[in-house]
């Protein structure tokens, strides 16, 4: 899973951001896109040297800017669990789904013969 | 009674009294008998053919007796023949037969029986020196069970032979620990092949049952044992299932001990268990011969030593060993016995103590990796390929200057071995995901990006072919832009790359509206975009117009940021033309050459011209030259463009320099070095006099030896006409400069005083010349000499009377410069100009002195040679004043 899979994943989940700065923000993850730009609710921002408060609405980040974000544990749990269903669901599709098409074809050549 | 065969007394029997006899004659046990034994009724008689086992035919098995002179055993032979077919009834497994009374030896006695002579002796013992005794026994016993056997019939001696044989087979088995022998020996005697396998059978039948009961008690040995013990002396008093149970107890004993212990030396577990076997048996033989009243505490004893044996086996195998060959009397001491059980429980709460720390690091670490494995290595890799797309250059010696460069210093510095000149390529050290942890993953891995490589190499071949294609079509691709354009195509779609206003050119900011668009898109044409990217900007690179210098307006001076501009331009001619130098064409191809020395001239000039040092001298102030060396990297490119100069242009560059040296931001701010406290700006112009002093005098050097009178003169002239001399006398550069001047034209003197003949030394109307020029440079400097001392600098700067803090180490190292050029000043000096120079010093030789004694050994001979330099060059001496 690429790190920003995870990150659409954890959605409406909270989390800490770093920047490159030092500031970090910690909320609830709005929405994001493919630069990391990340949009956050009911936010905490501390300053670099952990001094000075502020509490934001909502806030927005660039996602140039960050430096990592810390998510929760029970978002890894569960990203992890469905990678492992998703994995045992294509290992049981493939196989299964190769054994069909296996099978259709010695039925079809004795058809075959049949019809002619 | 000897009157019972009288014909007369039969009357008294059948009838009472005869007239003939006076007594009563009773005839019993003859053939008058009374009959009266055939009448007795006796009842209880239909066992005892068991209980006397007399119908069973006698089998040769474990006669160990026939082909044997016992012949004391004849008569009580019958009696322990009884006793013996008791014993074999009591035991299901018949493994040793009565002896038919025909075939039994004769022993003169039984205690003969067991003394050496008898084959019993060769049976190992229950005594302590068991181990040392058996071989003796052995060879004894072979010895004389061989005379025994000798002695009696043949079929006897083959068998008593071929027992003995097996017995010494399996007691030298038993001792080598060859497990399988045993059973072997004892089943040999091929009749009674039955209750052999039987036995093992039902040995092995009962330790699984003893497995399987004994498999909910997982209690350690210890508790276990007193159990055992109790379970194994209950069931040797009980007669019946003695040997049986009590062989299985033991050896599930064993094998509880095996299953608690860690699965180690297998072998010699087995061994110990066959060792109690075969002790086993040696004790169920002994009972069955019957010759033994066993020692039901000796068993136990033994039982215990067998224990504690295996015990230590499974805790310190090699010890055991050791124990075992050298000390088998360990077992019956009991203080001895306390220790061993000490050390075992010690040892064993060691392991469990060792098993707990590694089941708490086995938990920390998966607690640790719980999260592993959430990218595969299939992002892994997506990831890697996408980082060397934009890593792996076509040219790393252009892209990757500096990194070669330094890889090539450090091989140089370390190895020196190798392929000097390898270029270092992304991916030896395993690219992204980092360390090696066992070859077979960063194998994998650098196949993986050795793939990457070829491929993406592909990609900017491809577009660099395509480039060439496009080649003219400049427009619309960026010139000079910092960073990589983009590769796309405008055919679809063209867009306006850059909005730039047509007045003035000098905003190098571009904006890069492609960047956006580098991410999403496919992999493949993403890397093919930043290949191409990549291409292109490589191709810009290659020619830096600064477009900066075009436009520029000469009565302005440089901003910082031009001439940084400018000096990046330097840079990039500077690493072309040293690129260029690694394609240097071989001296064969005529052509190629000129046409590389063509180029190289080229770029020569263009740098030079990037120095402005067309610029006209008066051009601005600041010299737009002088701008360039302000900061560092102005500095530090010098040496670099020097490397490629000949002497004249190398000349023209100085003299430009120096023409306004004044200017320099060095001379300028050299005033910042007076004042005693620190400031952000006496560190920086600290710095920048350093870094002027190092790079730029320093490269000068080679060159500045060789000069001739001509150029110094000409340069001192520049330094009096244009530049404010005592401005900068008061900065070190200015001071080094004059400094050289002066002692170069000293060296002049002395050598031409020395009559040398060489080619530069200047005329004597060169020297006359230069004369004059002198004495203009005493007339400005004389009258400020004080005040290039940086210690009365200081002190004057300081605030009233606290001179005397200063800190004397520092301002004699900053003072010996000056001292320097004073000494070189009075060099040239004439008669008066002596005098002058004296008057003017002497306050500040005279406190130089006299603070010298007050100071440390170091500081007086420091300050002492400070005035003695002056002072020589006067032909004086500091000795020579008299305070």
């Amino acid at each position: 899973m690429l790190p920003l899979s995870l990150l659409n994943a954890a959605q409406n989940k909270p989390m800490l951001v770093e920047l490159k700065n030092g500031e970090t923000f910690n909320g609830h993850l709005v929405n994001c896109d493919n630069f990391m730009n990340i949009t956050l609710r009911e936010v905490y921002q501390t300053s670099a040297d952990g001094d000075r408060f502020w509490k934001l609405k909502e806030c927005y980040i660039r996602g140039s800017t960050i430096k990592y974000l810390r998510v929760p544990d029970a978002l890894l749990d569960s990203v992890k669990e469905d990678q492992n269903r998703a994995r045992d669901a294509s290992r049981r599709g493939g196989p299964g789904g190769g054994r069909g098409s296996s099978r259709g074809g010695p039925s079809r050549g004795r058809g075959r013969g049949r019809g002619a | 009674m000897a009157f019972f065969g009288l014909p007369e007394s039969q009357k008294y029997l059948e009838g009472g009294l005869h007239e003939d006899e006076d007594v009563a004659v009773y005839t019993w046990g003859e053939d008058g008998y009374d009959g009266l034994g055939d009448a007795l009724v006796e009842g209880n008689d239909d066992f005892n053919d068991d209980t006397f086992g007399g119908s069973d035919p006698i089998g040769q098995d474990f006669d160990f007796q026939s082909g044997r002179k016992l012949e004391a055993l004849e008569r009580p032979a019958e009696r322990t023949q009884t006793y013996q077919s008791d014993r074999d009834h009591h035991v299901p497994e018949q493994r040793l037969e009565p002896q038919k009374p025909q075939e039994q030896p004769k022993a003169s006695t039984i205690e003969s029986l067991w003394d050496n002579k008898s084959p019993f002796s060769v049976l190992p013992k229950f005594d302590s020196n068991r181990g040392a005794e058996r071989p003796h026994l052995g060879s004894q016993g072979s010895a004389q069970s061989t005379d025994h056997g000798r002695t009696q019939s043949h079929p006897r001696i083959r068998t008593v032979e071929e027992i003995e044989a097996e017995m010494r087979a399996a007691a030298k088995q038993a001792r080598s620990g060859d497990s399988p022998s045993l059973p072997r020996a004892y089943a040999q005697p091929s009749d009674g092949h039955r209750p052999q396998p039987t036995s093992l059978e039902e040995l092995e039948r009962q330790m699984k049952q003893h497995n399987l009961n004994q498999l909910p008690r997982g209690s350690s040995p210890l508790t276990g044992f007193p159990t055992h013990v109790a379970q194994h002396s209950f069931a040797h008093q009980r007669g019946s299932d003695g040997r049986s149970s009590s062989g299985s107890i033991s050896e599930a004993q064993l094998l509880q001990l095996q299953r608690l212990q860690l699965q180690q030396q297998q072998q010699q577990q087995q061994e110990a268990l066959q060792q109690q076997m075969y002790r086993q048996r040696q004790v169920e033989l002994a009972e069955m011969q019957g010759q033994i009243p066993l020692d039901y505490q000796q068993q136990q004893q033994q039982a215990l030593a067998q224990y504690q044996q295996s015990l230590l086996a499974q805790l310190k195998p090699d010890e055991f060993i050791q124990a075992s060959s050298r000390s088998p009397q360990l077992s019956f001491d009991p203080e001895v016995q306390e220790a061993v059980r000490q050390k075992a429980s010690r040892q064993i709460m060691e392991q469990e103590q060792l098993e707990g720390r590694r089941r708490r690091k086995a938990m920390k670490i998966s607690r640790m990796s719980r999260y592993n494995d959430l990218m595969t290595q299939s992002d892994k890799d997506f990831i890697t390929r996408i980082q060397v797309s934009q890593l792996v250059t076509a040219d790393p010696y252009a892209e990757d200057f500096y990194a070669q460069v330094w890889s090539t210093l450090v091989r140089n510095r370390m190895g020196g071995g190798d392929t000097e000149g390898s270029v270092i390529k992304f991916g030896q050290n395993g690219g992204v995901g980092g360390g090696v942890p066992g070859q077979r993953g960063s194998g994998r891995r650098q196949n993986a990006i050795q793939r990457m490589e070829a491929q993406v190499e592909r990609i900017i071949s491809n577009a660099r072919i395509r480039e060439k294609e496009k080649g003219l079509h400049s427009i619309h691709s960026l010139q000079g832009a910092l960073g990589k354009t983009s590769g796309r195509s405008y055919k679809a779609a063209p867009r306006q790359l850059l909005q730039v206003d047509a007045v003035a050119p000098s905003s190098p900011s571009l904006s890069h509206t492609q960047a956006q668009q580098h991410t999403r898109e496919g992999s493949a044409d993403f890397i093919a975009h930043t290949a191409k990217s990549s291409v292109h900007a490589t191709t810009h690179q290659r020619e830096p117009s600064p477009v900066e210098a075009e436009g520029h307006s000469d009565n302005k001076p440089l901003t910082r940021k031009q001439a940084l501009m400018l000096i990046e331009g330097l840079y990039d001619l500077l690493l072309k033309i040293e690129h260029m130098r690694r394609e240097q064409p071989a001296p064969e191809d005529l052509a190629g050459v000129d046409d590389w020395k063509n180029r190289r001239a080229s770029l020569i000039d263009e740098v030079l011209h990037t120095l402005q040092t067309q610029v006209p001298l008066d051009a601005c102030v600041p010299h737009p030259l002088i701008s360039i060396l302000a900061p560092a990297k102005g500095k530090r490119v010098i040496p670099r463009v020097l490397r490629h100069l000949d002497p004249r242009r190398q000349l023209g560059l100085l003299y430009a320099i120096v023409a306004n040296f004044s200017q320099l931001d060095v001379v300028i701010d050299a005033h910042y070095l007076d004042t005693p406290q620190d400031s952000p700006e006496r560190k920086e112009v600290e710095r920048q006099t350093q870094l002027f002093i190092t790079h730029v005098f320093q490269s000068y050097l080679p060159l500045l030896q060789d000069l001739t009178l001509q150029p110094i003169h000409e340069m001192t002239i520049l330094l009096l006409e244009r530049g404010n001399l005592v401005l900068l006398a008061k900065s070190r550069p200015g001071l080094h400069l004059l400094t050289f001047i002066l002692s170069q034209v000293e060296n002049f003197k002395q050598e031409i005083a020395e009559g040398s003949q060489r080619a530069g030394l200047p005329t004597s109307s060169e020297l006359q010349s230069w004369q004059t020029l002198y004495d203009r440079l005493f007339h400005v400097l004389s009258s400020h000499l004080v005040d290039f001392f940086p210690s009365t600098r200081l002190a004057a700067a300081m605030p009233f009377g606290i001179d005397y803090y200063l800190d004397p180490n520092i301002t004699d190292v900053l003072d010996l410069p000056v001292w320097r050029f004073l000494a070189a000043f009075a060099v040239h000096a004439s008669m008066e100009q002596q005098q002058i120079l004296v008057v003017r010093l002497r306050e500040k030789v005279l406190d130089n002195v006299v603070s010298a004694s007050k100071g440390t050994e170091i500081e007086y001979r420091r300050r002492l040679d400070n005035v003695d330099l002056f002072l020589h060059a006067l032909g004086l001496d500091s000795s020579q004043i008299n305070i």
